[in-house]
């Protein structure tokens, strides 16, 4: 499937010279440990990981992972210990954050679409 | 409710260069953004200086006095100059006496087939993504698009490989496919095995404040876009709102930080913290340094959506 496993860091950049040194922080998508960099969001922090499927679409199950970035579009939204609908690029990657794949609309107040 | 005496909203390089301005000539400033630190796309551009001028103005800001507010975003101007200012999942009032927008732009999007999976990004999400996080989403790029010479620099100066380039001025051309994510792009029946796709269709404009405040706007040059109308100091025709920048038409980050310069020194003249002569040194200087910015307005040239109330 699409969660191809590995790093994706740039370590060594002709402008920007070598990755700085940064914390590693752990936290968990959909129950797999996994980790990423202080100064992460979550989105870049499950796609330096390989993991490039953040939700499914309600009506058809078909899956999204981020475009935007900026907090504009819908193709990021994730459930963020427990809330749905949260943009993951735009949360700071926090230790021990539990993040799940959002299917469809979330879950509001026990309320499923 | 707290005052301020300018707002500035959004703090890229117009909107750093319109608050430095405006503190630098005595206005109480007040900057919010909504970025972890000011800059806009300073903080993720390469091209163009965009890094150094990004700390350049942060410097000069904080040698102003200007009070920047981050992770902030204004969401609403209304009626008696008050604006709402959401932060940390609360939101709270200003009352301001002069607005200066610099709200900046989006990437614009064209869709085709297959362009809503996983693995397709705008041109600002792998600049986010390669400048700010180090991250490299693919190895094999398709670039799709007709502003794409910095995005492809980007690219490979990160370690990837571009694939293939398309000007995208016909989509109907185009299929992604894969599962789960892109695995490949099929133009004109061609094969392209790639992992990640840019799309480079230049930015459009972000009005939606200045429509919701009544300033009068028009079509501008970017399909879809409608830019704020300004006179010779930027003020648009709601007299508190000042507008400069890309929210009036992408530009290098040069005319961006003029503009901003000229809309800070344009609201604090109108303060009356600038003299007549100092205002028009500074048109002077400003139409020197970026003549394509400025639009006389024409009547019956500018589209209006309906209004809401008293502004002043």
């Amino acid at each position: 499937m699409a969660t191809m496993r590995g790093e994706r860091r740039i370590k060594q950049h002709p402008a920007l010279g070598p990755i700085e040194e940064a914390a590693e922080i752990t936290f968990r998508l959909d129950g797999e440990t996994m980790t990423g960099r202080e100064g992460d969001t979550i989105a870049s922090a499950l796609l330096a990981a390989g993991q490039r499927v953040f939700r499914t679409m309600p009506k058809t199950g078909e899956p999204r992972g981020g475009f935007c970035f900026v907090g504009r579009c819908v193709d990021c939204l994730m459930i963020v210990d427990g809330a749905p609908s949260v943009w993951a690029c735009q949360t700071p990657l926090v230790a021990g954050v539990d993040v799940r794949t959002q299917s469809g609309l979330g879950d509001w107040n026990g309320e499923t679409t | 409710m707290t005052t301020t005496g300018v707002l500035v909203v959004g703090g890229g390089p117009a909107g750093l260069s319109a608050a430095i301005a405006a503190a630098g000539h005595g206005a109480a400033t007040l900057l919010v953004d909504e970025g972890q630190m000011p800059g806009g796309q300073l903080t993720y551009r390469l091209a163009d200086g965009a890094r150094e001028t990004g700390a350049r103005l942060r410097a000069e800001a904080s040698r102003a006095g200007v009070t920047i507010e981050s992770r902030a975003v204004v969401w609403g101007l209304f009626a008696g100059s008050v604006a709402a200012i959401s932060q940390n999942r609360e939101s709270r009032n200003v009352h301001f006496e002069r607005v200066i927008l610099a709200t900046g732009s989006t990437d614009r999007v064209v869709s085709f087939a297959g362009s809503s999976l996983p693995g397709v990004f705008t041109v600002r999400a792998l600049q986010i993504l390669m400048h700010r996080h180090r991250v490299l989403v693919g190895q094999r790029f398709a670039v799709i698009g007709g502003d794409a010479n910095e995005i492809c620099m980007d690219i490979e100066a990160s370690g990837g490989t571009i694939v293939v380039r398309d000007a995208g001025d016909r989509p109907e051309r185009l299929t992604a496919s894969g599962t789960g994510g892109v695995e490949r792009l099929t133009i004109d029946g061609v094969e392209y095995d790639v992992d990640a796709i840019a799309l480079a269709f230049g930015h459009v404009p972000d009005p939606r404040l200045a429509i919701m405040a009544e300033c009068a706007v028009e079509p501008g040059a970017t399909p879809g876009a409608f830019v704020p109308w300004r006179d010779e100091s930027l003020r648009t025709t709601n007299p508190p709102i000042f507008a400069a920048g890309d929210i009036c038409g992408s530009g290098t980050i040069t005319s961006m930080v003029a503009e901003g310069r000229l809309a800070g020194i344009g609201a604090a003249a109108s303060l009356g913290l600038v003299s007549k002569e100092d205002l028009e040194a500074e048109q002077r200087r400003f139409a020197e340094e970026a003549p394509e910015r400025l639009r006389a307005a024409e009547a019956g040239q500018f589209v209006q959506f309906a209004g809401q109330g008293e502004w002043r």
